[in-house]
């Protein structure tokens, strides 16, 4: 139940019953960044370069369809074909013997480790480090035997180390220096171990990945991916529309209507990790030191919520089927509790009640409350994209209520910056989950308040929620105990959780045995195949 | 008045009726946002123009979106003809030392990419309110009028009613603000009406690549970077701020073709 | 001639140098953490920090900084982009062809179509299909070149499907396409981005062109050939169209930096892998050292523009070369 629900396996078509013939196959797809550095650790900055380094390097461990992260069990033998555990903090994953890199060499546990070792080079500037922090350590047993060292017993540490390292080739890469491996040869041609091969990139145009009819877990259903750079959205759109490319995911809305008119097209929505959501921060953005003047009380917060109609706005811009939570919950954590993808309604009346209660009255006939001379006026910071219109919604519906908001809009860079330095009042934020919910520690915990790097750059800090997080965490059987942390969140209002999306992708109907994963899209593409009779020029 | 004039004045003014009498006759303010089932409707007797895709009134849009653009390119044009106007004077009066300066300042104005930096400026900053985007354009556009003015004034300088002032024994100062100045009015006005149509384009320009006036402020430009996702669906979307940037335009150029043949009738 | 010659490239590279100081000073002092780049939407522990911004050298006062850039810009070395971790030379010419291509095309259907339009329009300037002509020139000038890119990808790229929407080539072409199939292929890409170009851009020459025919057409040496009789034909080609070349030839060497800021606002709409796409991306994105290169480019561009229309204005104009 779960699983269909989850991941979207389209049907596959009686292709073996058709005919042995099986054609080549291309797959054509537009991406919003340019891929120039498609492989992990040292690269992979973007979605884009991340989608294609997922196809020519193997993980150990892929997720099981259920996408639960607990237990020995979590993960499907990739790279590793088997995997042990030693004590409640060391597991050894056995490398499977046939798994090759592209040019050959067999992969070796030393890839592992070294991957590690650069993932701990400060010079690197590796992202994922605050995550991987449960592990100290990375060995080699013998050439296949990799074995992790954990700080704590905890229920994830299989996910942790195998879903999470994706080796890099040491053979070829460990007489570089650091600093001039994002530049070598060797990556502007990445030779990974995974279903494809690089084959070519044509600056600013495309790259082009070529099956490895060598592949160990089974030669690739797909001959040739092309992987497009288009930045601009709606030439991405145009691109589908047309014909030039097959696929699209995170389809907005707005283009739904035009690519559902398409017979060419097949639309199906799968679960997404995206979490839109307008972060109050807790502390005066002027002085970090001091609370918040207007959203330190629960009130205010409560209210600002309230005053919302969410369901309308995150219909408009996701349409239905979008959940609405009141606590930080994408849809791949529905399973905590399915009912909280539906929050409060929007209740005008009672927003105004509580803004009245904590003190807020309009006394000067503006429109706007004031309290002590001081008028209840925030500044959204809001980057450009999809944010854009949840913006100017919160704007208007504020002003029912006599709330005046400031959309300031910048660039992605200096809204980074800002953001990560706590000076704004609220932001629009959007995350992509992790599929751990251990993940929430990184976010909203006390622990991470004013630790350089955290991700908790609203200084929330609330005893209760911890106590609720620490129990989860090293619980065994921990759906009860995620459950009591969202609930928690629900009752706080750190933030306004705006909306959770399905992905809705679109994909050419001539595929077969296709499946769309949650957290990337195209995660299992090597898998794909092209139905004979409906194939295109292109595909052969 | 030619033809051209006319037809210049007569569009400026109908964009000015529609900028100020939009509102009243729009069905609802340019901000308001309405219920998400009346959004991207046709042109209708409740909204003449149609709504948008938060099902905003186009009309009200339009007509604010009017103020902003031709406020902002206005704006933009007189700060950068009264820069452009002092830079060029004084370089093409001052002597020595000064005067290769000053040219220099102006080559080096012209050498640098306007485009590249707006878009860093305007980038760096986050989004500017509507006079600092005006400012902001304006002070990259000084340097064409300061080569203009410059041009005049070294021509000016030679002319015999100059040369007769100085003999009569005006002080430096006295004939240029006095013979010269009023000499480079006539290039200038041309040039700063012409400036206008480009102010006006390079807005909409900013604009679309997102880096224009804060939401929910309407530019013309801001309202086409909206509707090319629409394009399909709701092409009056499209159509109406297009439809005021042309005519806007062209009325800037009209009047300033029209401008530059009764001052300049020697000039092409 | 050589003589001027070095004395007018001294100047213009004079003038670019200062130029480009103004510029790499005036992004190097803008405020913002210029480290965000590189982070992207991320956070990074403080050694990760520190270490960045000794990689970077943006721990650096601000004119150690300037300093050190001009001293690796005299090397040649542009630096690293900072979103793509690769050498911003490299980048700007992957980026340059594609612009130059689009652009050199614009040009050349500007000067010879637009000076045509335009000679002809002086011509027969009482005529209907001349005021046509006008109009259009004012409406053309008037439209912005994205709205009518817009329109254009709509219109034959998905309604009628005749053109790619998108792109500066087909992806599926064979890697061993024959020429014949590359250059028909590149040709239908080429065709949507340079008609958007050249709307937005041929209402110029062919005002300038109108506007010099007719003010040499009312020229006495003109009017005397007239009055012997000489066809209005003969008149245009013999008399006119040599004088008529001098404020042309200014407008030329103008054109090359107006046709990459034109770029900015087209080549993202049609996903055209040029410089003008380019600079929006790395200035959206923040990414210092590949928006100064593509700058200092411009700048250059600018200055080679000038140079060339200078050194053409003698060549037409003979006045000029015995001055």
């Amino acid at each position: 139940m779960r699983q269909a629900f989850l991941i979207a396996a389209l049907a596959a078509a009686p292709l073996a019953a058709q005919s042995p013939r099986t054609v080549p196959g291309t797959v054509v797809m537009a991406v919003g960044e340019e891929p120039t550095r498609p492989f992990p650790v040292v690269g992979s900055k973007s979605t884009a370069e991340a989608d294609v380094a997922d196809q020519l390097f193997l993980r150990l461990g892929g997720l099981d369809p259920s996408l639960r992260t607990a237990g020995d069990n979590a993960l499907r033998p990739e790279l590793a074909r088997s995997w042990k555990r030693i004590d409640s903090l060391t597991i050894q994953f056995e490398l499977d013997p046939r798994a090759r890199w592209h040019d050959g060499v067999p992969v070796r546990a030393h890839d592992l480790v070294y991957t590690w070792q650069l993932m701990n080079n400060p010079a690197v500037g590796f992202n994922g480090l605050a995550t991987l922090e449960p592990i100290e350590s990375v060995e080699a047993v013998g050439a296949r035997g990799v074995r992790f060292h954990f700080r704590r017993a905890f229920p994830e540490q299989v996910y942790l180390a195998g879903f999470n390292l994706l080796p890099l080739p040491a053979h070829l890469l460990e007489r570089l220096p650091v600093d001039s491996i994002a530049t070598s040869s060797w990556a502007s041609k990445p030779i990974g171990n995974g279903p494809y091969r690089f084959a070519r990139r044509v600056p600013g145009d495309f790259v082009e990945l070529r099956a490895d009819p060598a592949f160990f877990l089974g030669r690739p259903g797909i001959a040739r991916v092309l992987v497009r750079f288009v930045s601009d959205p709606v030439a991405r759109k145009n691109l589908l529309l047309s014909g030039e490319t097959d696929l699209l995911e995170n389809v907005p809305q707005s283009n739904l209507a035009e690519l559902k008119a398409l017979p060419s097209l097949r639309l199906v929505t799968v679960a997404n990790n995206i979490l839109l959501y307008a972060l109050f921060n807790s502390r005066d953005p002027a002085d970090t030191a001091r609370p918040h003047p207007i959203l330190a009380d629960v009130r205010v917060r409560d209210a600002l919520g309230l005053a919302l109609d969410r369901q309308t706005m995150a219909q408009s811009a996701f349409g239905a089927g979008v959940g609405v939570p009141d606590a930080a919950q994408s849809q791949i954590w529905a399973w905590i509790t399915p009912r909280g993808m539906a929050g409060q309604p929007q209740n005008v009346p009672r927003a105004r009640a509580l803004l009245a209660a904590a003190g807020w009255r309009d006394t000067d006939g503006d429109g706007i409350l004031d309290r002590n001379g001081q008028p209840l006026r925030l500044t959204l910071l809001v980057p450009p994209g999809v944010r854009r219109p949840f913006a100017v919604q919160v704007q208007q519906m504020w002003r029912a209520v006599g709330v005046r908001a400031d959309i300031d809009e910048v660039d992605r860079a200096p809204y980074t910056e800002r953001r990560n330095a706590g000076r704004f009042d609220i932001d629009f934020a959007a995350v992509s989950q992790d599929p751990a919910p251990s993940s929430l520690v990184q976010s909203w915990s006390c622990a991470t308040v004013g630790v350089p790097g955290s991700t908790n750059v609203a200084h929330w800090c609330d005893s209760s929620f911890d106590q609720r997080l620490a129990t989860a965490l090293t619980s065994q059987r921990p759906l009860g105990a995620w459950k009591g942390v969202i609930e928690r969140m629900t009752a706080w209002h750190p933030a306004i959780f705006l909306a959770a999306p399905v992905n809705t992708v679109a994909v050419h109907r001539r595929f077969t045995n296709v499946t769309i994963w949650p957290t990337r899209s195209w995660r299992s593409l090597w898998l794909w195949q092209v139905r004979p009779e409906a194939a295109l020029p292109r595909d052969r | 008045m030619t033809r051209g004039t006319r037809a210049g004045l007569v569009l400026l003014a109908a964009l000015a009726a529609i900028a100020v009498l939009g509102p009243l006759l729009a069905g609802s303010p340019y901000f308001q946002a309405n219920l998400l089932t009346e959004a991207l409707r046709p042109p209708s007797a409740a909204h003449w123009l149609g709504t948008d895709q938060f099902a905003r009134d186009v009309l009200a849009r339009f007509a604010a979106g009017a103020r902003n653009s031709l406020g902002i390119a206005s704006l933009a044009v007189l700060v950068a003809t009264s820069l452009g106007s002092v830079i060029g004077l004084l370089a093409g009066s001052a002597d020595g030392f000064a005067n290769s300066a000053l040219r220099r300042l102006i080559d080096v104005g012209l050498a640098l990419p306007r485009v590249i930096v707006l878009l860093v400026l305007i980038a760096a900053t986050g989004r500017l309110s509507t006079p600092a985007l005006a400012v902001v354009i304006g002070l990259t556009g000084w340097p064409g009028m300061a080569r203009l003015v410059r041009g005049e004034t070294l021509r000016l300088r030679h002319a015999p009613y100059v040369a007769a002032a100085r003999a009569l024994g005006a002080t430096p100062r006295r004939v240029l603000f006095r013979d010269i100045f009023p000499g480079t009015l006539a290039p200038m006005l041309v040039a700063a009406t012409l400036g206008v149509a480009d102010a006006i384009l390079l807005e909409a320009g900013l604009s679309f690549l997102g880096l224009g006036l804060p939401l929910p402020e309407p530019s013309w430009g801001g309202m086409l970077l909206d509707a090319r996702e629409y394009l399909g669906q709701a092409p009056w979307l499209l159509f109406v701020p297009a439809a005021g940037l042309v005519l806007a335009t062209s009325a800037a150029t009209l009047l300033g073709e029209a401008l530059r043949r009764s001052l300049q009738p020697d000039s092409r | 001639m050589r003589g001027w010659l070095l004395r007018r490239g001294a100047d213009g590279l004079f003038t670019a140098l200062l130029a480009a100081v103004a510029l790499v000073a005036l992004v190097h002092a803008l405020p913002g953490d210029p480290l965000a780049a590189v982070l992207g939407e991320r956070t990074a522990t403080p050694e990760q920090l520190s270490a960045l911004a000794a990689r970077w050298g943006t721990d650096q006062p601000l004119l150690t900084r300037l300093s050190r850039y001009f001293v690796a810009l005299a090397h040649g070395d542009l630096g690293f982009s900072m979103t793509r971790g690769v050498p911003v030379g490299a980048v700007l010419l992957e980026r340059l062809w594609p612009t130059v291509l689009l652009g050199s095309l614009t040009l050349l259907i500007d000067f010879t179509l637009g000076l045509a339009l335009g000679l002809w329009a002086a011509l027969h300037p009482a005529t209907w299909r001349a005021r046509l002509l006008g109009a259009f020139t004012i409406i053309g000038y008037a439209v912005p070149s994205f709205v009518a890119g817009m329109v254009l990808i709509w219109l034959f790229g998905i309604r009628l499907g005749w053109l790619p929407v998108a792109g500066r080539s087909d992806v599926l072409l064979k890697m061993d396409a024959s020429a014949w199939e590359i250059f028909i292929d590149r040709l239908r890409h080429l065709i949507l981005p340079l008609t958007t170009m050249v709307i937005a851009t041929i209402a110029v020459p062919i005002r300038q062109q109108r506007a010099a025919v007719q003010g040499v057409m009312a020229a006495p040496w003109v009017r005397a050939a007239r009055a012997r009789g000489v066809s209005p034909a003969r008149v245009a080609w013999r008399h006119c169209w040599r004088p008529a070349l001098t404020p042309i030839v200014t407008l030329f060497g103008l054109w090359l930096p107006m046709l990459v800021a034109g770029a900015v606002f087209i080549e993202g709409l049609f996903a055209w892998p040029g410089l003008g796409a380019l600079i929006a991306e790395a200035t959206a994105a923040h990414d210092v050292p590949l928006v100064v290169g593509a700058g200092l480019l411009l700048v250059a561009a600018v200055q080679i523009g000038s140079l060339l229309a200078d050194l053409l204005y003698r060549v037409v104009d003979p006045v000029q070369r015995d001055q």
